[in-house]
């Protein structure tokens, strides 16, 4: 890993990472579902009144400048501090972006929620609607899928396995940026797990992924019930399906990459590449995913807002109004509700009902895994 | 097929349920081994509390609409079964008698009843 790379490389992480972070905030009021907006829900003719525009053009000019911001600045710290500060510039600039997103989400949330009362958006009842029994609607790749996943982790052990004896007797662990490699260990058997169990962690993420895909209620909207079940159905097995491409992907890039490398088959500087490659794979693809269906599927159909399909009144009424659940708009609590994963509000995936007790063990369960790969491995 | 449910209505949750699956039979939108959700994911997709669900379905199975098997979850049962009859004609005659008492007691005649029943045998039959 030369010069040229590692400066190729710094430049790119200093663009992208915090724009990584600020496209998908930016997109999301055009992504939601039409009965949303900045989370709070309205009738699907507010996504075409004028205030609502306005706030939606106010929210992109404000995080788009704020990545802007955080951009021009890591190229400064890079000028005046050099590589280091310009990663640590852009590390914090992609954490800032994504709390200034969220500042003006919550700033737009408290202003469609005024222009929500001066319309008189009220919702008259509480109607719901779910599908029963075989539907036209297509169904989410099943569980079954993840073995996959167990495959890729026997390849890699059999990689580490069979290319043993090519591994040099110190092993590198860990090379930062410059090419340098910073941490080694001694060659012994037990080196070939490492590798497995950061693919096995990397894994256990997906498939968690996908089992909240499954579990989640599937929204269907009382007005549009059969289009909006189809919609929701094609939406949910593309994400099913990206999550056990990419899911593999990943895992199998990391596991395997790092045991190519341990064997001193690939260079850890390739390695490194691939797998800068396969995260912005993974990440412009479920963009471009987010852009392509929408949250619940609302961009499956081409349709206006508000002039759906035998709705005489133009959208201008709302089945239910369940804001009083939504913390800020983002945060689901509803103890009433059985339901543990349900569909974002103001983004595209799946958010936990986090008044079940079920949900904080899930995400304690994944904090475990997660945070305790790094500790094993510093305490071996 | 859709069932829809009023959360604020006045009649109960689980017999809004009990009445859409009735009402999907009879429309043959629900056909004989057509597999209905397990009360956990109907009551998730619905929002509404589990055991809200299972009496539908407990009401439903009692009547011999749906048939409920381990393993399987709720099947909607053949038409006329055996147990499909004595308890669901009771019913309907106690609700017809309920109707009829209160139409007299708002003044209207037999007469005036048997066109409101040709009507929604009507809608229902599509003679």
């Amino acid at each position: 890993m030369n010069a040229t790379i590692a400066t190729v490389a710094l430049l790119l992480t200093v663009l992208f990472l915090p724009s990584l972070v600020a496209v998908p905030m930016v997109l999301t009021p055009w992504l939601t579902d039409r009965r949303e907006v900045f989370g709070v829900t309205v009738p699907p003719v507010a996504h075409r009144d004028q205030r609502i525009r306005t706030l939606k053009t106010g929210y992109l000019r404000a995080v788009v400048g704020a990545d802007a911001a955080c951009v021009v600045c890591s190229f400064a710290a890079w000028l005046l501090a050099g590589a280091t500060g310009a990663l640590w510039a852009a590390g914090m600039a992609t954490v800032l972006v994504a709390v200034l997103a969220v500042v003006a989400q919550q700033a737009c949330r408290r202003k469609v929620m005024t222009v929500k009362r001066e319309r008189g958006w009220v919702a008259d009842g509480d109607l719901r609607a779910a599908a029963v029994a075989e539907t036209a609607a297509p169904e989410p790749l099943g569980f079954g899928w993840e073995s996959l996943q167990a495959v890729a982790l026997a390849v890699t052990t059999l990689v580490g396995v069979l290319g043993y004896d090519r591994m040099p007797d110190c092993v590198p662990m860990h090379m930062d940026l410059a090419g340098h490699v910073d941490s080694w260990a001694v060659k012994s058997p037990a080196v070939i797990w490492y590798p497995v169990l950061v693919q096995l962690v990397m894994a256990t993420v997906m498939v968690v992924c996908h089992a909240v895909l499954l579990r989640s209620r599937r929204p269907v909207d009382p007005e549009r019930p059969a289009s909006s079940a189809y919609a929701y159905g094609v939406y949910a097995r593309a994400w099913s399906v990206y999550l056990v491409v990419v899911g593999l992907l990943v895992a199998a890039a990391m596991g395997l990459g790092f045991q190519l490398s341990l064997i001193g088959v690939v260079g850890a500087g390739t390695v490194g590449v691939l797998l800068a490659l396969v995260a912005v794979v993974a990440v412009v693809g479920a963009i471009g995913m987010g852009v392509r269906y929408g949250q619940n599927g609302s961009r499956v159909f081409d349709e206006d807002d508000g002039d759906a399909a035998g709705d005489g009144d133009g959208g201008g009424t709302m089945p239910r109004d369940d804001d009083r659940y939504w913390i800020g708009g983002v945060i689901y609590w509803n103890r009433d509700d059985p339901a543990v994963i349900v569909p974002k509000r103001f983004g595209i995936g799946w958010t936990c009902n986090f008044a079940r007790p079920g949900a904080w063990a899930g995400i304690a369960a994944l904090l475990v895994v997660i945070i305790g790969m790094p500790v094993v491995f510093a305490l071996l | 097929m859709i069932i829809d449910i009023d959360a604020r209505s006045d009649v109960p949750i689980y017999e809004q349920l009990r009445r859409g699956v009735i009402a999907g039979i009879a429309n043959d939108e629900l056909a004989p081994g057509d597999r209905l959700p397990s009360v956990r994911a109907l009551a998730v997709d619905l929002g509404v509390n589990l055991h809200t669900v299972n009496k539908a379905y407990a009401l439903l199975r009692d009547d011999g609409y749906i048939t409920m098997r381990r393993g399987s979850g709720a099947v909607v049962a053949e038409r006329g079964a055996g147990a499909a009859d004595a308890p669901g004609d009771a019913r309907i005659e106690g609700e017809l008698h309920r109707l009829i008492l209160e139409h007299k007691a708002g003044g209207g005649d037999a007469a005036a009843f048997l066109d409101l029943v040709r009507t929604q045998l009507a809608r229902i039959y599509g003679e």
